[in-house]
């Protein structure tokens, strides 16, 4: 598309000014696209994003496996905590346990001090780095941002994640790359500090699930999907509750209204002399 | 892990969806050509009109193929 763009524009150079006044829409669209420096991710055909469709929990389950093993390493996700993940993707049981695996640091207790006990439901997930600058230092300057509302922070949301997941390539001819970067073109830029976070086979999902790197992406950003809405299953079952007590009311109210206004509607007025 | 390592379908597809997006490849190819002769240029734009064709085919299929 750049191409045809870029051959109109030369050829209606000398028009430019008219087209600009005449067009100011279509020239500003152009503008946008020429100026781009990413792929824009195309729409996915997602099954969790319909006005009736709700979450797989099972894919949830998988997405958060592949977050725990995968991004965890250099990614936080410090607004979810363990409690909101009962009924989602795991037992509470399940999650007590696997809270209790991580050190949390709390206090301070009577004498003061700070201690570690073991982990909470209610306690969030575990953060790979304590702090932003101690992300930076470990990551060549490129701090790995939270992933708690990351759907919701970028445009094209999970189309972007699935994308940018799936989407490392060769770099085109004549691009130079500096070292510690990696191509990938749906990134600003094409260059991201991420190396290609997920491999065939990289995790192994205990539903056996065959674990390629699409599986293990649409898992991973359908979970990030919920983490950014977790509301979103019950938020469509209510608004399809709303709606039908609503058009209920409405269909009624009308009733009632036609019913009370019969007599009127219907009487012949007539005039003596 | 298991024995043997999942294969994924996206390459192979993204490669056939490659021999249907014919104009931009041959449009990436000719700006190859162009900045090797003049030794300078980068063909990002006519590989992102070829990655953008590629995904067009892709973007409907993929999930399909994932459980």
């Amino acid at each position: 598309m750049a191409t045809r763009l870029r051959s109109v524009l030369s050829k209606h150079a000398n028009k430019a000014a008219a087209a600009v006044a005449a067009t100011t829409a279509t020239s500003a669209a152009a503008v946008t696209l020429l100026s781009d420096d990413v792929v824009h991710p195309l729409h996915l055909p997602w099954d969790h994003t319909g006005l009736l469709s709700s979450y797989d929990c099972a894919s949830l389950r998988r997405g958060f496996q592949v977050y725990r093993q995968v991004c965890a390493t250099c990614h936080s996700l410090e607004r979810i905590h363990y409690r909101e993940l009962v009924g989602v993707t795991h037992s509470t049981d399940e999650l007590v346990e696997m809270a209790s695996e991580v050190d949390v640091v709390d206090g301070p207790n009577d004498e003061g001090e700070m201690f570690e006990r073991p982990g909470k439901l209610t306690d969030p997930l575990p953060s790979p780095y304590a702090n932003e600058e101690a992300g930076r230092a470990a990551n060549g300057g490129a701090l790995p941002p939270d992933l708690s509302l990351m759907v919701k922070a970028r445009h094209s949301g999970q189309d972007y994640l699935f994308s940018l997941l799936t989407g490392y390539c060769d770099a085109p001819a004549g691009k130079p790359m500096m070292p510690g970067l990696y191509y990938n073109p749906y990134f600003p830029g094409g260059a991201i500090a991420m190396p290609p976070p997920l491999n065939d086979g990289g995790v192994d999902y205990e539903d056996g699930t065959p674990a390629t790197i699409s599986q293990q992406a649409k898992d991973v950003v359908q979970f990030l999907n919920w983490c950014a809405e977790p509301e979103a299953d019950t938020r469509k079952k209510q608004a399809a509750q709303y709606m039908l007590v609503i058009g209920f009311t409405a269909l009624m109210t009308g009733y009632y209204k036609r019913f009370k206004w019969s007599p009127y509607k219907t009487r012949a007025i007539t005039y003596v002399k | 892990m298991s024995d043997e390592e999942p294969v994924d379908i996206l390459p192979t597809l993204r490669k056939e969806c490659l021999t249907k997006c014919p104009a931009p490849k041959a449009a990436y190819e000719a700006c190859i050509k162009r900045i090797e002769a003049k030794g300078e240029g980068d063909c990002e734009a006519w590989y992102f009109d070829m990655l953008t064709c590629v995904d067009h085919c892709v973007a409907p299929k993929i999930l399909k193929y994932t459980k």
